[in-house]
């Protein structure tokens, strides 16, 4: 009953081009990049302005009813997907960039700006945003800011976090909290940290101030080829231990290299049971040194001739591979399912090993993409949805998988997210008083729990059941498996 | 080799003690920045012996240190490694603990290029209002998973609970630093400021103070040594000044009268003369300046100069929202009770 009324308040307060109940015009909201989950929302509104979104968000309030805040909606986590008896707000038509100042080196821009056409608009001004998620084409900086987006340069610039300088924020009480601005630090506690991340359970972004840094003048990528994980991993240590911080440092494993090879024909070495892409960048003088150093460490630890590619043509042939990993991946398999865990980097040999095993239990195959700097993996699990059983076994590969990584000290998360699909990994990562305490801070701003409902934090009840499932008359199933 | 020493069953058993008591407590570490902000609502609470080491990985780029641990210490064995912590927080009187850098969350003058402290912190160990023993965030440099609390500590001066430890992200020491001096006006010093925002270069930190500018340079050998174009008038001057300006030992802070701080948004540019007692860090973002009280300095257009005592008042929008935060850790009000929000 209050959907209908809500829907009927939103229709009548916000012109008719901005609402959709139609279903033919309501389905390609059903999902985000999560397609696995799909659910068809009863309205889409599509705000054109900060005032539209404050009276969607009223109008939520008065009548009761939840509000899933979605933006190019291709985030990996489901974060974005539809309450059934929900409002779904689509922040896309909110696209302008409101300024930029070049002296600054900032720009504040509408949540539904794509993260690429930032760098695009100040890209004459040698000036560029630095976080660079792989749908950064089509990823909005409001769905950033929700996820905390990473990319392939976190270990030196850091994540959507480290280069957010002031947001807007709508509560779902009508309040508007202006956080932050277009400087350093600012008076009182700062609550930026715990909107950035917080997967629409807090609050509406509706602007964002970014940091815009100087494009580097000059970038050089090495590619090295291992005949060994671990060979690769002790570079990847050593060239840290050197001081190095590298603008990209990323590893595949010999299915991901073959798969995009065969598809993007970069070059790469297809007998290699390793590769590792390192980009630096920096003054002229910074990038020759650390280059010729890391080239060295590359040697050093067993890759012969490592290829150095310092010109635009033949850098981006190297990053096109494993740009391409993904959907290269999509190839030579049906479907595949991307895990995101992040693990302190001294335990890979020990995960992969481990990958593998549980790959060969559930009778699936394993390619891994790995941001090797930052520790965040990427495990591409192969499998066919069309069979039932291997879409479950690929899922509790996957719950595996992610448990390994908090074993270890890591996370089930890196930068996709929890949506909806980490709901039951992150039992195994919280506490029940850290997420009862995850609760009262949604609380504080969303008393009702209409923002963004069933999403990110599980509740105690559904990770009672998931332990349930797991905990079996006080055994651990699998007994006959190690642990650590 | 510092000193391992874990005390948190009885900081923990403390706060636990105050729950069933309703009782307020104080949280203290070496006190350093009790100018800054300090709490003395009931018994104090000292985190001093928590201290060590937990785990520090070197090619891992992460530390994780208990709370009472001294700055100093970690410097040093991170410095061992030819490491640094990526903040630069303060060391006023040579002194404070991890713990406390994070709770008040203040920078020294690399502010504008290596971040903060918040920026560091990648996880920690907490006890709430409840006496609930909490961990968020982790060890690794990515992590998305739930609120990101850990971070919202930073500068939250011990109200939504106390620090047990954290673990930081840490970077690896330039090569080389280098620091430039040259007497020169305001607008050709934030000439110079602006550039080492908006334009690849070696500075890593600035300084500007009776019509002179200093600039500290980092990088390889190479990079720091090809920087004459960006100050040709500088000549060669003591590092040790950005110590000095981190730690409040620099002369200028050695004045009578109340500390005031001004902050500026990037690209604004404050109004400096020459003779003016004022010293600006940050590429210009920060200025500090003493006031006999709280009306003889004329207020900016841009901003106010507030005195360096306490500067965590919330601005109005967001302050209902912090006082529930607070209720949400800290329900009973036991924890540093009497500082306001």
């Amino acid at each position: 009953m209050s959907l209908e009324f809500a829907i009927e308040l939103i229709k009548s307060t916000l012109p008719s081009e901005c609402v959709l109940t139609e279903p033919t015009a309501t389905a390609p909201f059903e999902t985000d990049g999560l397609t696995a989950y799909r659910q068809r929302p009863p309205i889409v509104a599509l705000p054109r302005d900060t005032d539209d979104v404050r009276q969607v968000l009223r109008i939520c309030h008065e009548t009761g009813v939840p509000v899933v805040t979605r933006g190019a909606g291709t985030g990996l986590s489901g974060g974005a997907l539809p309450h059934e008896n929900g409002v779904l707000l689509v922040l896309t038509k909110m696209n302008r960039i409101l300024e930029i100042d070049e002296v600054g080196c900032t720009a504040t821009v509408q949540p539904g700006v794509t993260n690429l056409s930032i760098s695009q608009a100040v890209a004459d001004k040698d000036l560029y945003y630095a976080p660079d998620p792989s749908s950064q084409i089509a990823c909005s900086i409001g769905g950033n800011v929700a996820e905390n987006s990473g990319g392939v340069h976190c270990l030196k610039y850091g994540l959507t976090l480290h280069n957010v300088l002031g947001l807007k924020v709508q509560t779902i009480e009508g309040d508007e909290i202006v956080l932050g601005g277009n400087g350093y630090e600012h008076a009182g506690v700062g609550l930026i940290p715990l909107f950035v991340g917080s997967e629409g359970m807090l609050g509406v972004v509706t602007e964002v101030t970014v940091k815009l840094l100087p494009t580097p003048p000059r970038k050089e990528v090495l590619l090295g080829a291992f005949d060994d994980v671990e060979s690769a991993g002790e570079c990847v240590a050593a060239i840290i231990a050197r001081g190095i911080v590298p603008a990209g440092l990323e590893m595949m494993d010999a299915l991901a290299i073959q798969a995009a090879e065969d598809f993007a024909h970069a070059g790469y070495p297809r007998d290699a049971a390793t590769i590792l892409l390192c980009e630096v960048d920096g003054t002229s003088e910074q990038v020759s040194g650390d280059a010729q150093l890391i080239s060295e460490l590359m040697e050093a630890h067993g890759a012969a001739n490592p290829r150095r590619a310092s010109e635009a043509e033949e850098r981006d042939r190297l990053w096109q591979g494993r740009k391409a990993a993904f959907p290269a991946v999509g190839r030579i398999s049906p479907d595949y399912y991307c895990m995101d865990g992040t693990i302190p980097r001294r335990h890979l040999g020990k995960i992969l090993a481990r990958i593998a095993e549980l790959a060969t239990k559930h009778e699936l195959r394993v390619a891994n993409v790995f941001h090797a700097g930052d520790g965040n993996l990427h495990p591409l699990i192969l499998y066919d949805a069309r069979d039932e059983a291997q879409l479950h076994r690929a899922e509790r590969l996957g719950v595996e998988i992610l448990e390994l990584c908090v074993q270890v000290g890591g996370t089930v998360t890196g930068e996709h997210g929890v949506g909806i699909e980490k709901l039951d990994p992150m039992c195994s990562q919280f506490s029940e008083p850290e997420l009862e305490q995850f609760f009262r801070v949604k609380e504080a701003f969303d008393a009702s729990g209409l923002m963004n409902p069933g999403k990110a934090i599980p509740t105690l009840a559904h990770c009672s059941e998931v332990k349930g499932m797991h905990v079996h008359g006080g055994k651990l199933p699998f007994p006959e498996l190690d642990r650590f | 080799m510092t000193i391992d020493s874990d005390d948190s069953k009885r900081l923990v058993d403390a706060i636990g003690h105050a729950v069933a008591n309703k009782k307020q407590l104080s949280i203290v570490g070496q006190g350093t920045k009790s100018r800054y902000a300090h709490s003395t609502s009931g018994d104090a609470l000292q985190v001093c012996d928590h201290v060590g080491i937990i785990e520090y990985q070197p090619d891992e780029l992460t530390i994780s240190v208990r709370a009472g641990t001294p700055i100093r210490e970690i410097a040093d064995i991170l410095a061992a490694n030819d490491q640094s912590l990526a903040c630069d927080p303060p060391r006023f009187m040579g002194g404070g603990t991890i713990g406390g850098a994070v709770a008040c969350g203040l920078s020294g003058p690399g502010r504008p290029w290596y971040g903060n402290v918040r920026d560091a912190v990648l996880g920690v160990e907490m006890v709430n209002g409840l006496g609930e023993r909490l961990r968020f965030g982790g060890k690794v440099m990515k992590n998305v998973a739930g609120f990101d609390v850990s971070r919202l500590l930073v500068g939250s001066l011990g109200v939504f609970g106390l620090i047990l430890s954290v673990n930081l992200r840490i970077q690896p020491k330039p090569q080389i630093e280098r620091t430039l001096v040259t007497d020169t006006d305001w607008d050709e010093a934030w000439r110079v400021m602006c550039g080492a925002i908006a334009k690849p270069s070696p500075v890593t930190a600035t300084c500007y103070c009776s019509g002179s500018l200093h600039l500290r340079l980092s990088g390889n050998r190479a990079s720091v040594a090809d920087a004459s174009s960006i100050l040709p008038s500088g000549h060669e001057t003591d590092n040790n000044v950005w110590e000095q300006l981190r730690d409040h030992t620099h002369a200028f802070f050695n004045q009578e009268g109340q500390l005031r701080r001004s902050w500026y948004g990037r690209g604004t540019k404050a109004q400096v003369s020459e003779d003016e007692n004022v010293l600006v860090e940050w590429a210009g973002a920060q200025l500090w300046s003493f006031g006999q009280d709280s009306t003889s300095v004329a207020l900016d257009a841009n901003t106010d100069r507030e005195p360096f005592d306490r500067s965590v008042a919330s601005p109005p929008s967001e302050s209902k929202y912090v006082k529930r935060l607070r209720r949400a850790f800290d329900p009973h009000r036991l924890l540093n009770s009497d500082v306001r929000l």
